[in-house]
């Protein structure tokens, strides 16, 4: 494979935890395809376990993350910690949903590295990504 | 100089055309993308119209005569609270203070069925609701509760047939007979499929279950709303005001397609079947929708089925207004959206009505919110003179032709399910999840170019802090949960529990009507999350087809 | 890439390769799901490499085979990896084959190829796969005469799937009416097969019908004949790929050289004199 082969940033999006609420999850999916990226919407009801192992399968770089139901605290750090367990820590987390300000702050402490709340403009989550992600050619 | 007089429509034309247009960018198509003309006449309102009247036939002004001159909309806001103790306690407050009908919010997993000490609820206990996992719970949700003498709403869909009849059980402990209940369990299993995604097993057992308990009410407990078909869910998933309209009747049709092919004769069962829609921001569309929804019913109901019975012909509907129309930024905005969406429930002929507090995007309502949102009813019926007049929109250029437009949208959807096989077979092409997501997307992208405008989020923002607060959970509260659960299991029959999943297992595998069976495991204290998986090695667990 | 062609030459261990190709909306990845889940009862290990089309004005890309297989999400011996075409005008992107190496480095027994059938995609998955399924479906619009030509060529097994829907014994007829008039080349005859994928239904004969056609590729020598002369065939594109690389790295950093193509219009001569330098 020759060295400057174009080499599109991979991202895993999934719903964690009972919550069915995917309108937002799919929005964001269609986004992220629409900037150049290489999405994989892995589904509903998945476990930390589910989504650590396609990111791996898949060599995501990023995984994206969304509840509603207010389970973030548990199941946010579950998949960060998942992702040690499986020695991934280079793959970056990040979430959206119904967050409050002091879990926000909690969950970056914990390893979560961006957290987009309701209202939050589609442009805001490419405008990181991009950002966090400068060299990958698209 | 003579001055020849114009023809004034002809006339409001050339003046219209010479007239400066906005340059906004912002579309003057409804939020659904109807296509809305700057003017509407008695052009579009032909003579040969038959004049509509309200109580009678299709009801596109209403099913009663009176409307609320006659009676008022019911003020019925939909509250949960994480634990069956706290719920109680705020119950026997609500009742206290002269409110009638009852509510109950269940948290996650009791919605998918699952116990508390189940391994995937961690964490998700008592969040957006009450854990109930056996009648031990139950008995304490309505201690003290007199079930003879109130009305209650569930909102469950995959276990609904399970909380009946925890109910049913409390009731009987009361000495309250089933035949006198009254309430509404949602029990919208097709909803689920499309929009909220809470279902467990695959589309014909489900069907199967929802029969069996509207079968079963129409014999045992006659007062009882057995579903409430619901296209609040379609639209907060992002559909059309037109795509909620077409699918949820699509639903509604498909039930009652079951029902009579259960052998159940149109008029026994259809008078008691209830409608639940949203209400959303594009004021006069909402209105069309309703009345719209009441004229396609009645037609239907008649001409596909044979209804005799005026009640079966006149669609009855709740409102809630639309979560997603609130914002996070500058939330007291909410109270004036909430307001409008209200008054276009209460144009459209609602029967009850749930308003959201303006902080609901980010916590639980506040005391004070709560308050609120339910004074903003009280506005309209009291204060502001809406309610003196029955559809005080008839007869509008502008709303029948926008109520005519919604219904040939319906129409267009319905033959669209029809010709891919019915409601199921459409469900399983993943054709209403793809609507919606494309509805979804075309709406995000055009508040992204700022055609359409969310005040505070993409235009007239200001610079502020958001703060948002969630229903914090005491950890010990699932901890006690789990311990509760594991003690109810220790302490019933084991025999009596076990004979009757046993029982349980043979009925859903065979074709008898399951509530009485699952009546029976209920008063044994079999846990929610038993009997679910009792029915589950039965019926298997539905995965859908997801689309993006 | 070269470190890791060196690596894992000793280990290398080729695993069965099955290519399924199609238009969308044929339910290849049902079919594939039910095919890795026969596999899974039989025992064996698998890995699937789905590809989808990249958009090409973006870049980004949707890759919707994963979700498709959820049941055998963490089951180690299942192993999925979503592609996107990446441009590469085939459809499949050059690093497939490799990955096939890989694979069966890593002790898979069968690799399951999955493209959508756009521009020139089924000849690369013909190119790669030992055994290469065309998925058609009963709904096909104008019927089975708008198939491109191409893919009589290159089936090996032709499944008509959703072979529950009307239609279906019409799509077989034709197929089987096309076939007998295409040319008589090889031996091997292609069989038509029915499959519900969404029921399960048929994916035990499918199965066979793979097996069976393997059997043939060994004892008729065709399968050496294949595997020498793919390997030419990737070792030509992986020169090619190189050479682009090459010149378009040149051009970029050599300016005098780039503004003489610009005046003089030689891309044949710029070439040519790019690749004579020393890399």
């Amino acid at each position: 494979m020759s060295p400057t082969a174009v080499r599109p940033v991979r991202i895993i999006v999934a719903k964690v935890g009972l919550d069915g609420h995917d309108r937002g999850v799919k929005v964001v999916a269609r986004a992220l395809r629409d900037a150049g990226y290489e999405v994989i919407y892995t589904g509903l009801r998945q476990t930390p376990e589910m989504v650590v192992d396609a990111a791996l399968q898949e060599d995501a770089q990023v995984i994206g993350l969304s509840i509603h139901s207010g389970a973030h605290m548990t199941l946010f750090p579950a998949v960060v910690r998942e992702l040690k367990h499986r020695k991934a820590t280079d793959i970056v987390v990040f979430g959206g949903g119904i967050i409050p300000d002091d879990d926000i702050a909690a969950l970056k402490k914990q390893g979560v590295e961006q957290l987009f709340t309701p209202g939050t403009p589609l442009q805001e989550i490419v405008d990181w990504l991009r950002q966090r992600f400068p060299d990958e050619k698209r | 100089m003579k001055v020849r007089a114009r023809d004034p429509k002809q006339a409001w034309t050339e003046d219209f055309e010479s007239s400066p247009v906005r340059d906004d960018g912002i579309e003057t198509s409804t939020i659904s993308g109807v296509p809305l003309k700057p003017l509407y006449t008695s052009n579009d309102f032909p003579a040969t119209r038959t004049e509509e009247l309200p109580g009678q036939f299709p009801y596109t002004r209403g099913i009663h005569p009176s409307g609320y001159r006659g009676r008022l909309w019911t003020m019925r806001q939909f509250s949960g609270f994480a634990t069956a103790e706290e719920t109680n306690r705020r119950y026997k407050y609500l009742l206290a203070n002269g409110q009638t009908g009852l509510s109950v919010a269940f948290d996650m997993p009791t919605l998918m069925g699952q116990d508390s000490d189940a391994p995937t609820s961690r964490g998700e206990i008592g969040h957006c609701g009450v854990a109930i996992d056996s009648l031990a719970d139950m008995e304490t949700l309505f201690d003290g509760i007199p079930l003879g003498e109130i009305t209650t709403s569930m909102t469950i869909n995959s276990p609904a047939a399970i909380l009946l009849c925890m109910y049913i059980a409390v009731a009987e402990e009361q000495g309250v007979p089933a035949s006198v209940l009254g309430g509404t369990l949602q029990n919208d299993i097709l909803k689920e499929f499309i929009a909220q995604k809470e279902f467990i097993f695959p589309p014909a057992p489900s069907m199967r279950l929802v029969v069996d308990s509207i079968e079963y009410c129409a014999k045992e407990v006659p007062k009882w709303n057995t579903i409430s078909i619901s296209g609040y869910h379609i639209r907060e998933a992002g559909s059309t005001a037109a795509q909620e309209l077409a699918f949820t009747l699509a639903d509604g049709m498909a039930y009652v397609d079951a029902c009579v092919e259960r052998g159940m004769r149109i008029d026994d069962f259809a008078p008691r079947l209830s409608f639940f829609f949203d209400a959303h921001i594009d004021f006069f569309e909402e209105i069309a929708k309703f009345r719209a929804a009441r004229r396609i019913w009645a037609r239907w109901m008649r001409e596909r089925y044979g209804a005799q019975d005026e009640r079966s012909l006149k669609l009855r509907f709740h409102t809630q207004t639309a979560g997603v129309s609130l914002t996070a930024q500058q939330p007291e905005l909410n109270i004036a959206r909430t307001a409008i969406e209200a008054l276009a429930a209460v144009l459209g002929g609602t029967q009850s009505l749930h308003t959201n507090a303006m902080d609901e995007v980010l916590a639980l309502p506040t005391d004070k919110s709560a308050r609120i949102a339910l004074r903003t009813q009280q506005l309209l019926a009291y204060e502001s003179g809406v309610a003196n007049t029955v559809d005080p929109l008839g007869g509008s250029y502008f709303i029948e032709a926008l109520t005519d437009e919604m219904e040939r949208q319906a129409e267009t959807y319905f033959k669209q399910i029809e010709d891919l096989g019915g409601v199921i077979p459409a469900i399983e092409a993943s054709f209403f999840q793809k609507e919606i997501a494309d509805s979804a997307f075309r709406y995000q992208s055009e508040l992204e170019q700022k055609r359409r405008i969310m005040i505070g989020v993409n235009d007239f923002t200001v610079d502020e802090e958001v703060p948002i607060d969630i229903l914090r959970i005491d950890p010990k509260l699932e901890s006690e949960q789990v311990a509760r659960v594991r003690e109810v299991r220790r302490r019933r029959d084991q025999a009596r529990c076990s004979n009757a999943l046993t029982s349980l297992r043979k009925a859903a595998a065979g074709k008898d009507n399951l509530m009485p069976y699952i009546l029976e495991a209920v008063r044994a204290y079999a846990t929610e999350g038993e009997i679910m998986n009792t029915l589950i090695e039965v019926f298997g667990i539905y995965t859908e087809r997801a689309v993006v | 890439m070269r470190a890791l062609e060196e690596s894992i030459r000793d280990r290398a261990r080729a695993p069965g390769v099955v290519g399924f190709t199609g238009a969308p909306g044929t339910g290849k990845s049902t079919l594939v799901d039910g095919v890795v889940a026969l596999l899974r009862k039989k025992d064996s290990s698998v890995a699937v490499l789905a590809t989808d089309p990249n958009s090409p004005f973006t870049g980004g890309a949707i890759l919707g085979d994963r979700i498709r297989m959820q049941r055998h999400a963490l089951d180690p011996r299942v192993f999925i990896r979503s592609m996107g075409a990446r441009g590469h005008l085939g459809g499949l992107s050059l690093a497939t084959r490799e990955a096939i190496r890989l694979l069966g480095a890593f002790g898979f027994d069968q690799v399951i190829l999955e493209t959508v059938g756009v521009g020139q995609s089924e000849l690369e998955v013909a190119a790669v796969a030992d055994t290469t399924i065309v998925v058609l479906t009963p709904n096909l619009g104008d019927g089975v005469q708008m198939i491109k030509a191409g893919i009589l060529e290159i089936a090996d097994i032709f499944v008509v799937n959703k072979a529950d829907l009307d239609g279906h014994v019409r799509v077989v007829t034709e197929l089987r009416s096309m076939l007998s008039l295409a040319p008589k080349g090889s031996p091997w005859k292609p069989p038509i097969l029915a499959t519900v994928a969404a029921k399960q239904e048929g994916i035990e004969e499918l199965w066979e019908a793979v097996l069976s056609h393997r059997r043939h590729l060994e004892s008729s020598g065709r399968a050496r004949q294949l595997a020498e002369q793919r390997l030419r065939d990737e070792t030509a594109e992986v020169a090619a790929e190189i050479a682009r690389d090459r010149v378009r790295q040149a051009l970029a950093e050599d300016q005098e050289l780039a503004g003489r193509l610009l005046e003089e219009g030689t891309p044949y001569r710029t070439a040519e004199e790019i690749l004579d330098r020393k890399p």
